[in-house]
């Protein structure tokens, strides 16, 4: 009986990939690696080893912090009441004014936004986010194309 | 012999099947080396129980499979939609099934280092969905329930993807090598 297709096509690619030697590593492969182990990340030391401290440790430093928000806070305050009875506080109020300027603008844009989805009704709405979520799906797709073909280009 | 001098050694010893395994999923240079490198860091950590395991490289090559998947998983998956996409297209393509060519026909002239370097790149080639399936089957020896379980699709996918990788596979190598796979026939 004659083995199939699929089977001869199995086996000789079987063959073909375990034929295959081992690819030569690149040259900074081992040092690359003596180096990390003999100088670890700086990093690590903040960012891995936070849950390995002593639990005693981390109470003290998380209290340290609790206590330093709370003087800041503190000291936020006392700020803030010492500036509105001094020359400086006009000056803030001016710059307030101006945010106070911009979320009107603010306000009225929203407002203008609202009586024309009233006047479109929901229908346009939910076409505009329809249209905006089909104009990002086109643009992701794009950008996919041309970087498979950048990628094929470079192959080539 | 210090410790780092040791390991060094095992290092020189096991670097080129790490980087080969890594290599050969992942399909890029640089992310297999530091795959690799993040490998024989995760072994110096066990270097204790390595040194003179028999089974090391088994660990190892297991290592570099289970850190190559993950590498797959969280920085291509957004691409896979589209690679599925790609691939099926060419598949479309491919046309009627080839015969194989009979034993005499194939090319003395070609050397087993530039077949080997053929192959090596053609695989590399492979859309994602394809070679990294196709990799583990043949060269990882795993079946196709471990694939399924790894990469978290279904079996039928599993299988339809390898077969899909080995007949693109064997369409490349009939178009660079000429007409047979790049091996020398079994005795039949």
């Amino acid at each position: 009986m004659n083995p199939s297709p699929n089977n001869n096509l199995e086996r000789d690619i079987d063959r073909a990939l375990k034929s295959l030697p081992d690819l030569q590593a690149p040259t900074t492969l081992v040092p690359g690696v003596l180096a990390r182990i003999q100088s670890p990340a700086p990093s690590l030391a903040g960012r891995q080893f936070w849950q390995l401290w002593p639990a005693p440790v981390r109470l003290v430093i998380l209290t340290m912090l609790a206590g330093l928000f709370v003087a800041l806070c503190w000291a936020g305050r006392d700020l803030f009441s010492a500036i509105g009875n001094s020359p400086v506080a006009g000056q803030v109020t001016a710059w307030l004014s101006g945010l106070r300027v911009l979320l009107n603008t603010v306000g009225v844009l929203l407002q203008t936004c609202l009586l024309l989805v009233r006047s479109l009704g929901w229908g346009a709405l939910y076409g505009t986010f329809a249209a905006l979520a089909l104009g990002y799906a086109v643009c992701v797709m794009l950008g996919t194309v041309y970087v498979r073909l950048a990628f094929a280009r470079q192959r080539i | 012999m210090t410790d780092t001098q040791e390991f060094e050694a095992f290092m020189r010893n096991y670097q080129n099947m790490v980087f080969s395994t890594a290599l050969r999923l992942v399909a890029s240079a640089a992310e297999a080396e530091d795959i690799a490198q993040e490998v024989f860091l995760r072994a110096y950590e066990r270097f204790e129980e390595l040194r003179h395991s028999p089974t090391a490289g088994g660990w190892l090559r297991k290592v570099a499979t289970n850190l190559s998947l993950n590498h797959l998983a969280r920085y291509r998956s957004r691409w896979s939609f589209f690679s599925e996409l790609f691939a099926r297209t060419e598949d479309d393509q491919a046309g009627p099934e080839i015969e194989w060519a009979a034993p005499d026909t194939l090319d003395e002239d070609l050397s087993r280092a530039d077949r080997h370097e053929v192959l090596e790149r053609l695989l590399q080639q492979l859309p994602a969905a394809q070679r990294v399936p196709l990799v583990l089957y043949h060269l990882e020896n795993l079946s196709y329930d471990e694939i399924a379980s790894k990469l978290n699709v279904s079996m039928g996918k599993v299988k339809t993807d390898i077969h899909r990788g080995r007949l693109a596979l064997r369409r490349k190598l009939e178009g660079r090598l000429g007409s047979e796979l790049g091996v020398p026939q079994a005795n039949q």
